[in-house]
């Protein structure tokens, strides 16, 4: 039970990782990123790139992790000037249909880059193997996940809420046209927003690496999941986001303790419940 | 008089269309003995696609080198399905309208299952190259079509009885599996391996423990290694593929699930494992796979394609499925210049009793259902320290096939 809970915290925390980004740009843009799960894809794979197999550091992985979330808030940057913006006042459909075609081509560029050979990587030493902690065998990389995610959670609240850019960005999000009129770069203001969440798909992609298998498919990992937390959550809202990501953790662990033959249904099972109960989310479908 | 660009464009198009034809004609009565190739190069089993795209392209390249078949050059078309029936069926139509009677289409099932009906109306023949199905050979049997691949009652079985004869005295297995019907089955097909050759082996009746089951594509498997790490049982058999595999044995590792158990067994992921994992891979994995270079030594085809292999990639661990695929092209050609002609009348008989030497041996199948009967091989490989990749491969088993196949049920659903 007890090894559930802080196993449910750690499929948390990467979900909302990877989830950060996605409801950042939604609360921005009003779109639900398609490409989002290519681009922690692509942050994993530049963090193998630049760290290899073996990082021997902590600081040197999460120096790869950085790097990883530079360069692909730098590809945010370029999405966005060549189809983000264009697509910005037309039908909303057509920009899901767009960030769908960019993730198709980010998957064939990384098969062509990287090959279809599935790679690895280990954590640094000092997150490698476990601790016992009353009993409980914790493997270090999962507290370290753990705390990667509030981290990443506290830093956009103090971003979104203290910091004059997010107040800046949540007027933005909450009326353009109002905000543009009382001086505001809109412009400025919604390229940072999509760069800062491509960004977080980067380190997202960085940070996990040492969890799972590297492949061209590993945007499919928790791509499902964070998009749920971000329903869940209420669209665009980081903090619902954040707590949905904790209670899709905690359904999925605990699926896998009392349901061991349906793995993965508690997950849609709730979500459908949560839906009916709560259709517009935790926190609405206000912006952050 | 005036001319629309609707109309010019329309008048181009007709023109290039009547310059077209004869080609196509010409294609299907060529200088050339064209043989069709569809499989994965998109999607889900690309990875596959590509090792079997290779290990036709050799086998033609050979064919070629030797002067071909029946007076000519060997042309490969191929085509991707992208691992779905629809793919499938529109590249098997392409194909049959310019003429094409040798089709080679693997490893999926599913698309394997749209285009089997349409050979008849092609006049087509085909050899199937590595799917594991067992319904491909029994309920959904087709007279034009050979499978050049491994049944899963067949593998599983021989792996059971390799494990019975390495390890008799683990008798008590569990079982990591994706909650998919058809990994569920490879399990399952294990587990009555196991049940019918420790008896006859070990003298020991075995038990196996219920599976723990895990969702296609998940991230995280440590609840189910936490459960594993408490189980009762000293073999374990992971029903994990591809990258599921992968995260799972890197998350196994440090559970340290590789100390618990005596012996793990892997159904199908093979080299790819080690190839990801290096040092980190698991001390000692026994692996299924269909085929390993180093386990027939003593076939000079299957050496010659190794090194023509490892020249075109400077890859030094292929998957099986190239040296299937090589085999697939070499036994439906082999089959047409018996035959003298590319008519199925001909083709079918040929393939059932000619056994050309291939890189799995002496190519052969079973009469009644045209399933292959070659044989099974098992590889233990594991980290090993001393060796600059981080792992070797220790010893490898190789079986008859033909003592392992399931009953032959062509028509109907195997019991």
């Amino acid at each position: 039970m007890a090894f559930a809970i802080i196993n449910g915290l750690t499929t948390a925390m990467a979900v909302f990782l990877v989830a950060a980004g996605l409801t950042l740009m939604f609360g921005i843009l009003r779109v639900l990123n398609f490409a989002h799960g290519a681009f922690f894809m692509i942050g994993a794979y530049v963090a193998w790139s630049l760290l290899g197999d073996a990082p021997d550091s902590l600081a040197a992985f999460i120096g790869g992790a950085l790097g990883a979330a530079a360069l692909v808030g730098a590809l945010g940057l370029v999405v966005d000037q060549l189809v983000l913006r264009r697509l910005r006042h037309v039908d909303e459909h057509y920009m899901l249909i767009a960030t769908f075609a960019v993730l198709l081509i980010c998957v064939g560029v990384a098969k062509m880059i990287w090959g279809m050979d599935f790679h690895s990587a280990d954590p640094p030493p000092f997150l490698d193997g476990g601790v016992a902690i009353a009993g409980l065998f914790l493997p270090k990389f999962s507290l370290f996940v753990i705390a990667t995610g509030f981290v990443v959670f506290l830093a956009l609240e103090i971003a979104i809420h203290r910091l004059w850019l997010g107040k800046m960005v949540t007027a933005l999000a909450a009326d353009g046209w109002m905000a543009n009129l009382l001086g505001v770069n809109v412009p400025l203001g919604t390229t940072l927003s999509v760069v800062a969440s491509f960004a977080l798909a980067g380190l997202a992609g960085g940070l996990l690496l040492p969890n799972q298998a590297l492949s061209p498919a590993l945007g499919d990992t928790y791509l499902l999941l964070a998009f749920t937390a971000v329903i869940i959550g209420g669209l665009g809202n980081v903090r619902g986001a954040f707590i949905a990501s904790i209670l899709l953790g905690m359904i999925e662990s605990f699926n896998a303790l009392l349901l061991p033959n349906l793995p993965g249904l508690a997950v849609y099972l709730g979500m459908i419940a949560f839906l009916l109960l709560r259709p517009n989310g935790l926190f609405g479908a206000s912006a952050s | 008089m005036t001319f629309a660009r609707r109309t010019i464009l329309k008048g181009a198009a007709a023109g290039l269309g009547a310059l077209a034809a004869p080609s196509i004609l010409r294609a299907a009565e060529g200088d050339t003995l064209r043989v069709a190739l569809i499989t994965s190069l998109s999607g889900p089993a690309q990875l596959y696609g590509n090792f079997i795209k290779i290990g036709t392209t050799i086998a033609a390249d050979r064919i070629n080198a030797k002067g071909g078949a029946l007076g000519k050059k060997i042309e490969l078309v191929i085509r991707d399905d992208k691992g779905s029936p629809d793919g499938a069926v529109a590249a098997f139509r392409e194909l049959a309208g310019m003429g094409i009677k040798l089709v080679a289409q693997g490893p999926l099932t599913a698309p394997l299952l749209a285009t089997l009906p349409l050979l008849d109306g092609a006049g087509a023949s085909m050899v199937m190259v590595g799917p594991s199905s067992a319904s491909l050979t029994h309920e959904n049997f087709n007279p034009n079509a050979f499978r050049l691949g491994f049944s899963g009652p067949m593998a599983y079985s021989g792996f059971a009885s390799v494990m019975a004869r390495k390890y008799p005295d683990v008798t008590r297995w569990a079982v990591m599996a994706t909650e998919t019907d058809s990994l569920k089955d490879l399990a399952r097909q294990f587990t009555l391996g196991l049940k019918r050759e420790y008896p006859k082996l070990a003298g020991k009746e075995v038990e196996v423990l219920d599976p723990l089951f895990a969702s296609f594509g998940a991230a995280d498997y440590k609840n189910q290694i936490s459960s594993l790490m408490d189980a009762k049982a000293d073999g374990l058999f992971n029903v994990l593929q591809g990258a599921d595999a992968i995260s799972y044995y890197k998350q196994a590792r440090t559970f340290g699930v590789e100390n618990k158990y005596r012996i793990q067994a892997d159904s199908g992921n093979e080299l790819s494992i080690a190839k990801a994992l290096g040092r980190n891979t698991p001390k000692e994995i026994w692996g299924w796979t269909g085929w390993y270079q180093e386990a027939v030594a003593d076939n000079p085809v299957a050496q010659e394609i190794y090194k023509d292999y490892v020249g075109r990639t400077k890859d030094e661990y292929p998957n099986w499925f190239m040296a299937i695929a090589h085999d697939s092209i070499l036994a439906i050609v082999n089959a047409a210049q018996v035959a003298g002609s590319t008519d199925r009348a001909g083709v079918l008989p040929a393939m059932a009793a000619s056994a050309p030497l291939g890189a799995t041996g002496k190519i052969t199948f079973r009469k009644e259902d045209q399933t292959f009967v070659g044989n099974l091989v098992y590889i233990k490989f594991g980290a090993d320290a001393s060796d600059p990749k981080g792992w070797r491969v220790f010893e490898s088993v190789v079986l008859p096939g033909a003592e392992f196949v399931e009953p032959a049920t062509p028509g109907k659903k195997l019991a």
